[in-house]
């Protein structure tokens, strides 16, 4: 079974506009302490399995979020936009060698914005659902 | 009275000016009004705790300074290489001395 994450970050870092923005700071589920610089963060929010009548089809339906974090308003914004041009609609590898997965389709579903009051960063956070060969 | 001899650190208190980019947000430009100000601090207990999406940790002090009116809730003070976000200003006397309540992120360097 493949692991869509490595995939997922190596895709972003990539980019050259997002690795401009963040650097290499794309982190799974949370940001590391002491970082205080804009970031992404995703986190897997649910996985659909699919079968047909033999079995596993090997299709894996993830909807994963990846928001964009930084201590302005607007630079986490535009960090989410480069993040949702590069997603959207994607179908195609990601990563390579070990880490390679190949994606049927990215669909970006909602976004929302958050405050973070105690770590005084800004976010704006998007959901995708994935459709990848987890086979 | 007002003891000089525990103003032994010195800190720098800035205030804000604002403006807004075109989304509204407010951008905050900060600019010194006391450099290198004698005064005294007391560290209290701070905290360690996950935000919304990373552990933050939080000093807590006061500083205490010669009486300075100027300096509100919205100034703020840098001291020990960290950002201290001023929560509550306090004249002690009758115009002798001002005490600020502090609060800074421990975890930034």
């Amino acid at each position: 079974m493949k692991d869509i994450r490595p995939a997922l970050r190596a895709f972003l870092l990539a980019d050259p506009a997002i690795a401009a923005a963040v650097g290499d700071r794309v982190y799974p589920l949370k940001m590391p302490q002491g970082v205080d610089e804009p970031s992404i963060v995703y986190q897997r929010i649910s996985g659909q399995g699919d079968y047909h009548m033999q079995g596993a089809s090997g299709l894996n339906r993830p909807r994963i979020q990846v928001g964009a974090w930084a201590q302005s308003i607007d630079t986490a914004a535009a960090n989410a936009l480069l993040v949702k041009n590069r997603l959207s609609g994607y179908q195609g590898d990601m990563g390579s060698g070990a880490i390679l997965v190949y994606v049927q389709a990215v669909f970006f579903d909602s976004e929302r914005d958050f405050f973070d009051e105690q770590a005084n960063l800004a976010g704006t956070v998007g959901d995708y659902i994935f459709n990848y060969d987890e086979t | 009275m007002m003891k000089s001899a525990t103003l032994n650190r010195l800190i720098t208190v800035q205030q804000k000016t604002t403006s807004s980019s075109p989304s509204g947000e407010t951008i905050e430009t900060w600019a010194d009004t006391l450099v290198d100000e004698p005064a005294e601090f007391k560290p209290l207990r701070g905290t360690e705790r996950f935000a919304l999406r990373q552990t933050v940790g939080t000093s807590i002090g006061t500083f205490v300074l010669r009486f300075h009116p100027e300096i509100s809730v919205l100034s703020r003070v840098l001291y020990n290489n960290q950002t201290w976000d001023v929560l509550d200003v306090r004249e002690m006397g009758r115009g002798e001395s001002t005490e600020l309540d502090v609060a800074a992120r421990s975890d930034l360097s």
